[in-house]
């Protein structure tokens, strides 16, 4: 994508934008601003429209210039070419490139992420021991749209506790992750996926329990964990994303169905043991 | 004249064994020098203080912000012909520390494939499974939890270290260009130029291929 010249669309008009009133006239170079997406994929990379976090090359045609900056990103580099940053907030943000004669810029949209989603792992057995009502899959985690890169991001899940009757009642408050735990570590992400968005790199394991009981018939129950991620740039502050739910159905003939975030499986007692998952 | 000798030796770049009373002895190795010594310029200082946090906490942002610093150093902006000298070999020493942290950090035995996990599924214990991540109290049976507790701990670090090794990667791969850019735009042909880059590559830099690059970078001119 290429910026704007200030020569046709300066306001004050004439040829010489940035000339000293009373001063002789400079004749204005032409000044362009060509963009380029650091990372290839989505595959358009002079696109305007870029992820928080995302980077973009940028190349004057005038060398001899100075780069500013507006709106919530970093910008580095100096001479013909620099490199801007979003930072972590959507907006509009507008780079400018100042030489003697001429100004230049280019504008984007910078977006944060929409709801997230997860599916299961390709390829990856579920989890299931045989004759218990219980199922998991390792889940894949996903930061829509496609149509810019996340992968400056950093993604974490924040703890949380078990709502949980009948079957799994003896789960209730229990927590997602260690008790005096606040969040998980932090997760660095991938490439953006056609259709899908950006791949955080990470495997959730995503596994309902089973408390003691025989059965069938058991005891129909439900286990639900409220679920926040949350996402950072640059190692600063966190910014939550949708809540979703991790949750595990069981009814009396002992079908297991757990979902997360859009991410679905069922097994029933008598499906042979998921593999390689350990007990 | 010790005195002397210290200082020949932290110029060459030498590790120095220097007793102090009391004390165990402490190893000074020049990039050592360069990330906590003194600096002329404020810009390398800055981020050489990055560096020192990176060395500290392991944090691989800091090795960006140290690369976005000195990627604002404008050595013609320098008026005084000595102290565009020194800025400039500073700029270089904080250059190359930055690259020699990159190097020392990243794990050639790095699998991208050997994903962490969200969590750790407890051991099935009877035929009782808790769901992952659970608090290890729940769990009754003494070795069982013991196994679990410490599977959360290698998860946790393991988690941390792709993390640090996937930035880092990522930085090689981002800084090292702009890096050899510097030398290759801040250091002419003429001997004593070469020789700056050469010394100061030969005390700072322990990969074959990274130096090698440096002084080709040195050694071409646009």
């Amino acid at each position: 994508m290429s910026g704007t010249d200030s020569n046709s669309s300066n306001p004050l008009g004439g040829a010489n934008p940035t000339g000293s009133p009373g001063g002789a006239t400079r004749k204005c170079t032409k000044c362009t601003i060509t963009s380029q997406t650091a990372v290839s994929s989505p595959p358009d990379r002079a696109r305007t429209t870029i992820g928080v976090g995302e980077e973009v090359n940028l190349t004057c045609s005038n060398s001899s210039v100075a780069w500013s900056v507006t709106g919530d990103a970093v910008l580095s580099g100096g001479g013909a070419s620099a490199t801007l940053q979003a930072g972590s907030t959507a907006g509009a943000v507008t780079v400018t490139a100042t030489g003697p004669t001429c100004t230049c810029s280019i504008a984007f949209t910078v977006i944060a992420p929409s709801d997230p989603f997860m599916e299961p792992k390709p390829g990856a057995d579920l989890k299931h021991h045989h004759g218990r009502p219980d199922c998991g899959y390792f889940g894949k985690f996903y930061l829509p749209p496609d149509t810019v890169s996340f992968k400056n991001l950093e993604v974490r899940e924040k703890n949380s506790k078990c709502v949980a009757d009948g079957f799994y009642k003896n789960f209730n408050n229990l927590t997602h992750q260690p008790a005096g735990q606040t969040e998980s570590a932090w997760f660095t992400m991938n490439d953006c996926v056609a259709g899908k968005g950006t791949l955080a790199n990470l495997d959730d394991t995503i596994y309902s329990g089973a408390p003691g009981g025989a059965g069938p018939p058991f005891e129909a129950g439900t286990e639900t964990f409220p679920i926040v991620w949350e996402y950072r740039v640059r190692g600063g502050a966190a910014t939550a994303l949708k809540q979703f739910e991790h949750k595990a159905v069981v009814d009396a003939a002992g079908k297991c169905t757990m979902t997360k975030d859009g991410a679905s499986a069922s097994r029933v007692p008598d499906d042979p043991k998921g593999e390689p998952w350990p007990d | 004249m010790k005195r002397r000798w210290l200082a020949s030796a932290a110029i060459l770049g030498l590790a120095l064994a220097v007793p102090a009373a009391g004390q165990p002895s402490a190893r000074t190795t020049y990039l050592d020098k360069v990330i906590n010594g003194k600096h002329m310029s404020e810009t390398t200082a800055r981020a050489a203080a990055q560096l020192a946090e990176f060395e500290q906490k392991k944090e691989p942002h800091c090795l960006q912000a140290a690369s976005e610093l000195l990627e604002t150093i404008d050595l013609a902006k320098e008026a005084d012909a000595m102290k565009r000298l020194t800025l400039r070999r500073e700029t270089l020493e904080t250059w190359l520390a930055l690259l020699a942290l990159i190097d020392r950090n990243l794990d050639p035995n790095f699998n991208p494939q050997d994903l962490p996990s969200t969590g750790v599924a407890p051991p099935r214990v009877g035929d009782v499974s808790y769901p992952p991540g659970v608090d290890p109290s729940v769990i009754a049976d003494p070795q069982a939890r013991q196994r679990y507790e410490e599977a959360l701990k290698q998860n946790t670090r393991k988690a941390e270290n792709y993390r640090i090794q996937t930035w880092l990667k990522r930085f090689d791969e981002s800084i090292s260009p702009k890096a050899e850019r510097f030398v290759r735009m801040s250091y002419t042909t003429v001997p004593g130029d070469q020789r700056e880059v050469a010394e100061t590559v030969k005390k700072l830099i322990k990969n074959p291929q990274r130096a090698s690059a440096l002084t080709r970078a040195a050694a071409q001119k646009q």
